[in-house]
């Protein structure tokens, strides 16, 4: 792990200009059952209409707090949840429309790594045999091949091929982490979702994942689905962004530009809500505050915009009536093609409220301060 | 907002500070042997002030936390050595029923999960006029009284209605706040914090963090701030201790630590964070992973790890001056991390490759 390959490979030039992955409109509404018969009550709409793709080759963080619909959105798309509704079309196919046997094979080309590197690993099966379990279940190797494969793979995520013997027990969290990636890795896919990869790992350990993960990709050309409250982490090792709030996406950009620049209210909060290990940094930031602490239940979710209730911009625009009443539409913004917005005023944000500033050499203007502090 | 000065704020240095924590060692019995989860370590933290003792999991932040206010149990823990002073009090010769007094009195501490330190079966403003009754003289009516003015004074939303709710039907920002409102409640000189916005979204650690800070800047409390983010140190401290494997490894004044780390550990953490201020540079992760605390190495805990290790350290390194105030626990302290901690590769060239076998 001496040379590092560039943290976020350029993607290779798409020959076929199809994205890996489309999703289009994706809904998960949860019953909340009550009562003795136990009759669907209401429903928790935890995501409401997620629409995105994302090309081979790259990485795509999707962020938010908890409750927004993150987590969701990749067990949805993966189908280890059936979705309510929408459309999700992975190398060509209708996802949702595959039987059962054909979203095995899909499987293959789409995996997963979880938060909870402790509970993810069966405690009774060696570290070899978790790894071969994939090629083993799809029968694409065993005996001596197998062996040679999980060998490979223990390689590839840092560990010499004699711990195949042990018990994840053994390992510590980052190992079994990795060991997670392994099991990832062992069908080879096109596509890892992964979700919280690293909270529950220690900052020098956490870098050893990342690392990895960046590694695969170049030598690899996998996708990701990098899904996170971890903002640090995912400017580092997204291409794009897109920012959630009670199960809709309410921003998309490229890193670079989300960072800098978001048009978003909600992603202006985020942003500036996140320390900066810097304590000179932190004497020269202006902090965007939403009004109220407390989001929403994603039962009773606000009409028109989702956010307008703790908005600052709706509060310094005098409480307009579309934010109240109608919902925006994910639009263009700006002169970069990539970057969408879910908000009628994103033109104004700069106005009213102070921008991220989390560079040292921040760009532009510091805004008016509006709703800052 | 505050400025964090070089110099202690307010206070002469020749006044005794209020918390001195001298070569504490504390240890626990387990199956596998000693764990010598702390093991001589020393700070101290001067009234007002906020000092951050960070560190990685293991590392012996937590129990040092519990350690002030004996917390822990014992056995399997016991304090194998060292002095807590309060005051130049020694807590750790306190009878209990003193210590009383000193557990929300002079003390309070909160925790990463409000939830778990809540009773789920009494009302949120039940609990906090207990804790002030249990201290304060006064009647139940005054500390219904007072319940609603703490919680108003941690901007509690609806502070009237609060009081009745059970702690399940408050979100965990809310739950902290409480916690937070207990704790102020009976006034406290030292807020201990363990990892208070861990488990918060980070909307909601960035308002709990600014009541932490205009709380203590209204109340004169110090505050010992265990966390794990540095980050939140940037944000809060103004001094900084670092722990590794039981021991302190580096002590400084916040400006000075992220200016000038000057232990391997210490720009191992720096050089290892994904940064949100800046574009994309390649991470260098600590090679291997924490020792285990019953099986310690002998001299430098870190040199396994470390890319500049010598034969030389397997002797207990000394703490080394680097500046006034600014201490390392390396043989080699002086010539660690010349310049920012991100920019300067120079030192990092012998980086140990990962494997498997430290396990």
């Amino acid at each position: 792990m001496n040379v590092h390959l560039p943290v976020k490979p350029t993607a290779p030039t798409p020959s076929d200009k199809k994205p890996l992955l489309e999703v289009v409109d994706l809904k998960k509404h949860f019953p909340v059952r009550g009562g003795v018969l136990s009759r669907v009550r209401e429903w928790v709409r935890a995501v409401d209409g997620v629409s995105f793709s994302l090309e081979r080759g790259r990485t795509l963080g999707l962020v938010g707090e908890s409750g927004c619909g993150k987590t969701t959105v990749g067990r949805t798309l993966l189908r280890l949840i059936p979705a309510t509704a929408g459309r999700v079309t992975f190398n060509g196919e209708p996802v949702f429309d595959l039987s059962r046997r054909r979203v095995r094979d899909l499987r293959r080309n789409m995996q997963i790594i979880f938060q909870d590197p402790y509970g993810s690993l069966n405690p009774r099966m060696t570290v070899g045999s978790i790894i071969g379990e994939p090629l083993r279940v799809h029968g694409l190797a065993r005996g001596a091949e197998l062996r040679d494969r999980i060998g490979k793979l223990l390689e590839k995520v840092g560990f010499s091929r004699e711990v195949g013997s042990r018990y994840p027990h053994e390992f510590s969290g980052g190992q079994r982490q990795r060991i997670g990636v392994a099991r990832a890795l062992a069908l080879e896919p096109n596509l890892i979702v992964c979700d919280e990869p690293t909270s529950a790992l220690d900052v020098s350990i956490r870098a050893q994942v990342i690392n990895l993960l960046g590694d695969l990709q170049t030598t690899g050309g996998i996708s990701y689905l990098m899904i996170s409250h971890d903002l640090a982490v995912v400017r580092h090792i997204s291409h794009d962004v897109a920012v959630m709030y009670l199960g809709l996406i309410v921003e998309r950009a490229s890193t670079e530009t989300l960072f800098r620049h978001p048009r978003h209210p909600y992603s202006r909060v985020l942003l500036s809500a996140i320390p900066i290990p810097d304590p000179n940094r932190h004497r020269h930031r202006q902090r965007v505050v939403a009004l109220d602490d407390e989001i929403p239940s994603p039962i009773n979710v606000p009409s028109g915009c989702a956010f307008h209730p703790r908005c600052p911009l709706y509060a310094l625009k005098n409480r307009p009536k579309e934010c109240r009443e109608l919902l925006p539409e994910l639009r263009r913004i700006g002169e970069d093609s990539a970057s969408l917005v879910r908000c009628h005023f994103a033109e104004e944000t700069d106005q009213h409220l102070a921008k991220p500033t989390l560079e040292n050499k921040d760009d532009g203007s510091k805004g008016s301060g509006g709703a800052t502090k | 907002m505050r400025e964090k000065n070089a110099e202690p704020a307010g206070a002469s240095s020749d006044r005794r500070p209020l918390l001195e924590i001298i070569d504490l060692k504390t240890y626990f019995r387990t199956d596998e042997g000693l764990a010598r989860a702390v093991d001589g370590i020393s700070f101290s933290l001067d009234a007002g002030r906020t000092l951050a003792v960070v560190g990685e999991s293991g590392c012996g932040k937590t129990v040092t936390a519990l350690s002030i206010l004996r917390l822990l149990p014992m056995p399997p823990g016991e304090f194998a050595g060292g002095k807590i002073l309060l005051d130049g009090r020694n807590l750790i010769d306190l009878p209990p029923r003193e210590l009383h007094s000193i557990r929300g009195g002079d003390v309070a501490m909160i925790f990463q999960e409000p939830g778990t330190s809540l009773n789920p079966v009494f009302t949120i403003g039940n609990q906090i006029a207990e804790a002030i009754l249990l201290h304060r003289r006064m009647s139940r009516s005054e500390a219904r009284g007072e319940v609603l003015r703490v919680l108003k004074e941690v901007r509690m939303s609806e502070p009237e209605r609060r009081v009745h709710q059970y702690p399940h039907e408050l979100s965990g920002g809310m739950k902290q706040r409480a916690m937070i409102a207990m704790a102020l409640s009976y006034n406290p000189r030292l807020l201990i914090a363990d990892e208070p916005t861990t488990a918060l979204d980070v909307t909601i650690q960035a308002r709990i963090l600014d009541l932490l800070r205009t709380t203590q800047a209204k109340h004169g409390m110090a505050v010992l701030l265990i966390t794990h983010d540095l980050g939140v140190v940037a944000e809060m401290a103004d001094d900084v201790v670092v722990m590794y494997a039981g021991r302190v490894v580096e002590k400084a004044n916040v400006m000075e630590l992220f200016a000038k780390p000057s232990h391997p550990y210490t720009l191992g953490l720096f050089r290892s964070l994904p940064r949100v201020d800046h574009e994309s540079e390649p991470l260098e992760a600590i090679a291997g992973s924490v020792p285990q605390p019953t099986n310690f190495p002998t001299g430098c805990r870190f040199k396994d790890r470390c890319y500049a290790a010598t034969a030389k350290c397997d002797e207990e390194p000394p703490f080394v001056e680097i500046a006034p105030g600014h201490t390392s626990a390396c043989w080699y302290a002086t010539e660690v991390g010349h310049g920012s901690p991100r920019h300067d590769h120079a030192i990092a060239t012998s980086e140990k490759p990962i494997s498997g076998e430290e396990t």
